[in-house]
């Protein structure tokens, strides 16, 4: 299991918590996407002093969660990459490649999901 | 200073590189050269197919047959150390390029 | 009114498959866009079919020039999730290799942007000092790049005390030639010239757009995760990061020509602390369902992130990948603005991109 792992329910508080982690003096690591139940599970992983600390979103099958670009811009390109290969859609990312920062219009559609 | 000097002594100094195929450097003895089988004690059992990462031997026990994919190859070793009989090596020669992509060994019943 | 200039993926001084577009006023850059996908092979994809021990090959393979430390850090991540204990003199044999892999790519590196701002004899030097240490590569492990030396477990190759002299003997000469070309990328006025000033990254904005490694060393932020609590051994090798303050390109290729010295150290101290014993144990069975762990590693151009989960087979669940290049992307198109055409390459250079990282 992860260590410092948190669950979160809803997004307002995601925003909310990754904001204040940001205050806190975190560096944004990455951002792990899984299958899980018909959705997705999103793992935000943030880094102090070498302590990682990870942050649990469920993403139910038809919601759009939201971007962490506003917070933390280097966020834009994992989100992307997630667009591209999990088919999700993250609302308000500060650059928006549409699902094609990999992919091509020809190419395999969500080989992740 | 340091640049001038070393283009200075480039003038006198032998090219550090070798005249490739008239000039060849004896491979090292750990160098991973290409894949020897030897069919004698081998009893096909396919460990070496199963462990291979990219799918490159194909082993049938009933025809006997031993084929490696020279071009999907990676040289990892991985059916050199799980050969219960030793029959697959490596040797630190260096496999000649060609337009053979099948190395096939049948073992005649 | 501002033109926009694709620059790149095919570049003369640039050899990585990335365009940027870049938003010019006459021509000052004012804006940038990456556009990725050049070299796109899914291999997060790919290991579906492979076992955790296949995989490691996938992993390896991942980047030409960095694939060592790849595969350490995802036999870490895989050793952390069966709870293996690996030998002492494998943690050792793992340490010298890797820092034998990041001497190679500095120096890669150091040649190659040597050659980005017009020093054709240096890349020459840099390269050629760099085939010392591809032979001592090939020698021990039996490739010069892709090395296959670790496994899940411990290591395939061990040093033997002849490999120990030859290294030993090579680093020595290896050091004073690190000096000379010191002296030419620190004192130079030619290169200070151009590298001085250049792309300037604040401290407080390398750390919030998430770069890594010697971008963000560079740039004063004290990180490096060789000083991690997870990797306990480097502190008995007495290692030390570099930091510099400054932010610009001559910081960030200060901080690459110092780790150098660092790797020396480190590389002697290893080898004199080596312990006896066995490089490997056998690793029976298969990761638990459910099961994951997250493992960390410093590689030449940065911290590198591996996330690995098991399903109860010996196929992985997922296996995640943040390269260190994917991180300092955000950092790149932060410096860019600012500065002239000419200077991109100079500036991209910086950053030591590696594309086939990137996206894997």
């Amino acid at each position: 299991m992860l260590e410092n792992n948190v669950e979160i329910k809803s997004s307002s508080e995601l925003l909310k918590i990754v904001q204040e982690l940001k205050n806190d003096g975190y560096r944004y690591a990455t951002m792990i996407c899984l299958k899980a139940n018909d959705g997705h599970e999103l793992i935000y992983v943030l880094d102090k002093n070498y302590v990682l600390k990870t942050l649990r979103y469920f993403v139910k099958p038809s919601e759009k969660p939201k971007s962490m670009s506003g917070i933390y811009l280097c966020a834009l390109l994992i989100e992307n990459e997630y667009q591209d290969l999990f088919g999700l859609t993250f609302e308000g990312l500060a650059i928006d490649f549409k699902g094609h920062l990999y992919l091509t219009p020809n190419s395999p559609k969500t080989p992740l999901a | 200073m340091g640049m001038l000097n070393l283009v200075l002594s480039n003038f006198s100094r032998k090219p550090p590189t070798r005249l490739y195929p008239f000039d060849i450097r004896a491979p090292y003895e750990n160098f991973r050269g290409r894949i020897i089988f030897s069919p004698e004690n081998c009893i096909y059992c396919g460990i070496c197919q199963k462990k291979c990462p990219p799918d490159a031997i194909t082993v049938t026990k009933d025809e006997k047959t031993w084929e490696l994919n020279v071009f999907r190859c990676i040289m990892c070793t991985e059916c050199v150390s799980s050969c219960p009989k030793e029959c697959i090596v490596i040797s630190n020669e260096r496999a000649k390029t060609g337009p053979k992509e099948y190395i096939k060994i049948v073992t005649p019943k | 009114m501002t033109t926009v200039i694709p620059f790149g993926p095919q570049h003369p001084v640039l050899p990585e498959p990335v365009q940027l577009k870049l938003e010019l006023d006459n021509d000052v850059v004012v804006g940038a866009l990456p556009s990725l996908g050049y070299v796109h092979r899914g291999l997060e994809k790919f290991i579906d079919t492979k076992d955790y021990n296949q995989t490691l090959y996938i992993c390896e393979r991942i980047c030409g020039i960095c694939s060592a430390i790849h595969s350490i850090t995802y036999a870490r991540g895989v050793e952390q999730l069966m709870n293996v204990e690996i030998p002492e003199r494998a943690e050792y044999l793992r340490v010298i290799w890797s820092e034998l892999a990041r001497v190679q790519s500095h120096l890669l590196w150091l040649g190659l942007f040597a050659d980005g701002f017009g020093f054709e004899s240096l890349f020459m030097e840099c390269w050629k000092y760099r085939e010392a240490v591809m032979d001592i590569m090939e020698m021990t492990t039996g490739n010069r790049v892709i090395t296959s030396m670790c496994k899940v477990g411990g290591t395939t190759k061990d040093l033997s005390k002849e490999h120990i002299d030859i290294i030993l003997k090579a680093i020595d000469n290896l050091e004073p030639q690190v000096e000379n070309l010191e002296k030419v990328f620190v004192n130079n006025y030619t290169v200070k010239k151009r590298l001085v000033g250049l792309g300037v990254l604040s401290k407080q904005l390398a750390y919030d757009v998430g770069a890594v490694g010697p971008t963000l060393r560079g740039s004063g932020v004290h990180s490096d995760i060789r000083e991690s609590p997870s990797w306990s051994i480097y502190k008995d090798l007495n290692f030390k990061a570099v930091i510099e303050n400054d932010g610009d390109c001559y910081a960030r290729t200060k901080v690459r020509i110092y780790e150098l010295y660092e790797c020396f150290k480190l590389i002697r101290n290893a080898i004199s602390k080596l312990p006896a014993g066995e490089i490997s144990i056998p690793v029976k069975g298969s990761p638990a369902a459910g099961a994951e762990a997250i493992s960390r590693a410093e590689q030449p151009r940065g911290e590198v992130v591996y996330y690995v989960k098991g399903n109860g087979t010996k196929n992985l669940e997922r296996l995640k990948i943040r390269t260190p290049t994917f991180a300092n992307i955000p950092a790149l198109l932060q410096m860019l603005p600012g500065i002239k055409l000419a200077d991109v390459p100079v500036v991209v250079l910086t950053v030591d991109p590696c594309i086939s990282c990137t996206e894997r």
